[in-house]
This record gives C-alpha cells, structure tokens and sequence, in this order.
C-alpha cells in the first residue's frame, strides 16, 4: 500500500486539476471573506465569518467527482492499473490507496477555502468574526471530513468501476449533481411553512380586513415529512447544503456519511476484485 | 525440463461465449515461446488471466511453481513484466518519469538503473518529451522498459509489433534477442505476424478456438517444415523398399504418397521404380513455412 501512495501522491503533485481545483476553492474563500466585508462597511454589523468556514460543503462534492473521474480515470485510459497488477500489488490495495488518493485531494481543496477564508478574513475584518462556539466548530469539522470521505467513497466506487475515463467522468460529475438537486429539493420541501401568514387587505371603502391564516397544503405531514427528514439527514446533498449554512445540529448526518463511505467502500472492492480487466 | 509458466485445461467463459476452452501450456525456462493464433483465438484472454487481470473460470495454472488458487502467488507475479495489448504508460510524463513512478510502484530503492533501461530501449534522448507525444515504436519500447523494471525474469509480450514500421519492428526484435541471450529472460510473445515471430521463437504454441492445437520446439517445426519432394506413385510399398535402398530418408503420407527429404535424381527414381513395377504419377517440391504449418494445423476457413 505504501508503495501505491508513494506514487499516487507523485502523480497528486503533479495533476493540474487538483491545482485549479485549489486555487478556484481559495479564490472562493476570498471572494466570500471580501463579501462579509462590504457588508460591515454598508451595514456596519459586525459578519460572522465561523460558519462560512464550511460554505465549501456546496462544492467540494462536484470538485471531488471531477477530480475522481480524471485521475483515477486516467489508470484505465493509460492503461497504468495493469503495471500495478502485474507487479504483484492485490486489488484490495490498488482499490484503498485510489480512494485514500481522492480523499486527500478533496482535503487539500477544503483546506485552501478554510486557509484563503481565514487568512482574507483576518486581514479584512480581524479575529473576532471567527469566534465561534468550539463544539460547533469540531462538530462541523467532524461532518464536513465524514462528507467529504462519503463523497469520495462514491466516486472512488463509480471510477474504479467504469473503464472508460470519459463514462466514468460524466457518471461521478452527473451523480454529484443529482445529489445536490436532490438535497435542494428535499431542504426546500421541508423548509414549507404549516401555514400562509394571515394579512391584511385594505378595502375600495377604507376598511381593513383581516384574513385568516390558511394552511399551507405543501407542508408536509405525517410519514411523508418523516421520510423527508430522514433524507435530509442521509443524502450527502442534503448535509452539503446544511454544511454550508452551518447547520449541522445532530449527530446522525455524521453517522449516515460514515455509513455510506463503508458501504460503497465495501462494495466497490468486491465488486473491484471479481472484475474482468482489460 | 523446468517451466516457468504451465497451464493446465485454463477455461474462460464471458456469459455464453468461451474464449479460453481447456487450454494447456508449458513455457520452458530461457525460451522465447511464440503463441500464435489467428485474431480471436484466445491468446490476449489467457496473457489477462496470467497477469492477474482476470479470473479463469476452470482450470489452472502455476508460474515458477506457484500455483493461481496460491495465496502468496503475487510473489511470482513480481518476477514477471508485461506489456499487455497497448503500452501501460502515463502519456503525460516522460520516458524518464514513468520509469521512476514504476520504480516506486515496486518499491525500489532507488532510481539506479532508469538511465541503463533508457539506453537499452533507445529513449535516453527523449528528455522532456511526454510520451503522449511518442511514436508508437517508442511507446512499445517505453512499455518495454517498464516491464523490465525490477529486473524480472519472464516478460509477457502482446503483439508486441502491432503497428511498428520496419525500421521498429527489426529494433524490437534485436531487444527481445538481446534481452533472452544476455539476461536470460524468458519471454511470452503472442503474436500473428507468423514470418516475425518464426525469427524469434524457440518453441511455438498454436492456439485456435481458445484451445491449444499444438505445442512443439523450433527444432521440431523445423522438421515438420523442411524442404522436400512429394511423389504420387502406384505402389508406395515398393517405393519404401526403393527409397531405403538408396539410403533416403522419407515420410508416407498415405497409400500413394510420401515425402522424400533429399534432393533427388528424378531418372534415377523413376527408373528403380520401374523395375518394381511401380509408377512415378506426379512428382512437386514443397518447402512449407510456419504460415503453412498454421493453416495446415487450424485450417483455413474463417480466416478474417
């Protein structure tokens, strides 16, 4: 294995992707820093930049399928898997240390927001608006790494899988987008109001009428909002969008992105070993 | 006779259509064994299944002694180089920086030795190139090179001539001989380019449907393929007790005909035969060739 990541972190180096993908991530961290700003010098209220920390959660799933489908892609298209093979190294390890590859890049592109966000944000508006709650600030440091691993564990899945670069590419970029519209539509649904607020409404003669307020009938009820619930709480869309709002209040995301990168892991290295290879 | 890679009765079932069907094989150590087939025949499934990219379905095989059910067969795979169908190589690196990541894939120590393997490909001269850039006759010696890091012993060659001009195919061919005479490496060339291959090989295996026809060494082949006369006669009894009399050696084909092995004096037969009562009907010379024997073994029908 240590031999797979001693020349997987080579190439790592050495793939331009990863670098655009870190820059267009600290650019991003900048730019959200640069806004907090211009909203203290028009409001003049002081911004909380500690759970911008985690607006990546928006991005880092599309960035990490990109990255996956080309660099681990790139294994089948050169045909490079095969030396690993021939050279004696078993599949279980080729299949981990892919994964671990597309962990650490996903990683790195977190890391550039949180460092260019920080390091703009203190020198635009000082420390204080990172001060956050410190459980806050592990618990969402905590679900961001376990979504970025899901995130990983999916892609990792579909391009280890796929033998062709391009197919495997759009899959991953196709699935990451899915999930987010999946998450957004599920966040929107649930995020309905029981009832329409009452108002008031002003009468040709003067008077003013107060109506009642109605319900709402896309509010959702019953099992269906509980299904729903459990959603929001499961598909790494739905906590990417939580992430990035700092919404992140109970555990079980956190437990469900764990589960969800043991479950592809696993199945993609069975599936990975009795595969016919060309 | 000690092999390196012997399979026996291999079988490779993709849903309905088998491609390896009880396939046997025996590669002696230091040969250069060439597998011949026509295309389809099941010489790249079984180069997969010997690399480990694929499972056979029956059957097994066992290379330097290890057999493929052995937990601890990855240890015979590090003694063995492939280069399977295209060359495994990252396009966008150079020659120089595919034998390092190769290098650390296997775990080296160091880099010793990148500058020698460049030389004895002819790539020392490609300096920042990417190999995306490349020939195809260097990225077959690139894919060459990696094969050979970690010094194995048994290198796996897939049509390794596949696509190369004259000039690439004569270059290739010198490094295969080079390589089997000076560092002993035992090679697996597959390959249907049957002229090419009958200047390089030392025992041929021909393969046809997935099955093995026929396994025999260069010396044997040549035998089979000598040059000689073939005679239609009357009585091939009488020309056996002819031909042994004049001390000639022969084949019988069937009850009229027999190759004769020798240059011979046409009168002179047709006379001795005459006095057996025996006649000469047709008399050709044959010199067949590996192309010949191959046709002649799998026959040939539904050639593409």
């Amino acid at each position: 294995m240590n031999r797979l990541l001693s020349a997987g972190f080579v190439r790592l180096k050495k793939e331009k992707f990863l670098w655009i993908a870190v820059i267009f991530m600290a650019l991003f961290g900048i730019l959200m820093s640069y806004n907090a700003y211009q909203y203290k010098q028009e409001y003049g209220l002081e911004p909380s930049l500690g759970q911008t920390l985690f607006a990546y959660g928006q991005f880092v799933g599309i960035l990490a399928s990109v990255f996956s489908g080309l660099f681990l892609g790139t294994e089948y298209s050169d045909g490079t898997m095969r030396n690993k093979l021939i050279a004696g190294h078993r599949r279980i390890t080729v299949y981990l240390s892919g994964l671990i590859l597309n962990v650490t890049a996903a990683l790195l592109m977190v890391l550039s927001f949180q460092l260019a966000l920080f390091a703009a944000g203190a020198l635009l508006l000082g420390l204080e608006p990172f001060s956050v709650d410190t459980g806050f600030l592990l618990f969402h440091l905590a679900g961001g790494f376990l979504l970025t691993v899901a995130y990983c564990a999916i892609f990792t899945f579909i391009s280890m899988l796929v033998q062709k670069r391009a197919v495997a590419s759009v899959t991953a970029i196709l699935v990451s987008f899915i999930l987010l519209f999946a998450g957004a539509i599920v966040l929107s649904r649930l995020s309905e109001p029981e009832y329409y607020s009452n108002y008031n409404i002003t009468m040709d003669s003067g008077d003013v009428v107060e109506t009642e307020r109605e319900p709402n009938p896309h509010y959702l009820r019953g099992t269906e909002r509980k299904v729903y619930e459990f959603l929001l709480d499961f598909l790494p869309g739905a906590q990417s969008l939580r992430l990035s709002e700092g919404g992140l209040d109970h555990w079980q995301p956190l437990a469900y992105s764990l589960l969800l990168a043991v479950f592809f892991t696993g199945g993609g290295i069975l599936l990975f070993k009795r595969k016919n290879l060309n | 006779m000690e092999y390196v890679l012997t399979a026996d009765s291999l079988t490779k079932r993709y849903r309905h259509f088998k491609a390896l069907d009880h396939l046997s094989l025996h590669i002696p150590k230091g040969a250069i064994y060439g597998m011949v087939g026509r295309n389809g025949a099941g010489k790249t499934t079984l180069i997969r299944i010997i690399c480990g990219l694929q499972e056979a379905t029956e059957g097994e095989y066992t290379l330097y002694g290890k057999r493929n059910t052995d937990r601890d067969l990855y240890k015979s795979r590090k003694r063995m180089g492939a280069v399977v169908e295209t060359p495994s190589i990252y396009l966008g690196m150079t020659a120089e920086e595919n034998l390092k990541e190769q290098y650390r894939i296997l775990g080296m120590p160091s880099f010793a030795g990148i500058r020698e393997l460049l030389e004895l490909v002819g790539l020392e001269d490609t300096g920042k190139k990417k190999a995306k850039n490349f020939s195809l006759g260097m990225r077959q010696r690139l894919g060459i090179a990696l094969a050979l890091c970690g010094e194995p012993d048994f290198l796996v060659l897939d049509e390794p001539i596949n696509g190369l001009d004259p000039q690439g195919i004569i270059e290739m061919r010198e490094l295969i001989l080079k390589l089997n005479r000076e560092r002993k490496i035992t090679f697996l060339i597959s390959s249907h380019i049957l002229d090419e291959l009958a200047r390089l090989a030392t025992h041929y295996g021909f393969v046809d449907g997935g099955r093995m026809v026929k396994e025999l060494s260069a010396k044997e082949l040549e035998e089979a393929c000598r040059k000689c006369m073939r005679v239609d006669v009357t009585d091939v009894k009488a020309l056996s007790r002819t031909l042994d009399q004049m001390g000639l050696d022969y084949n019988v084909i069937s009850h009229t005909q027999a190759d004769i092995f020798a240059q011979v004096n046409l009168s002179d037969l047709v006379l001795a035969l005459d006095r057996e009562n025996c006649q000469v009907l047709t008399a050709s010379e044959r010199d067949e060739s590996l192309e010949s024997y191959f046709i002649s073994l799998v026959g040939g029908a539904s050639h593409e």
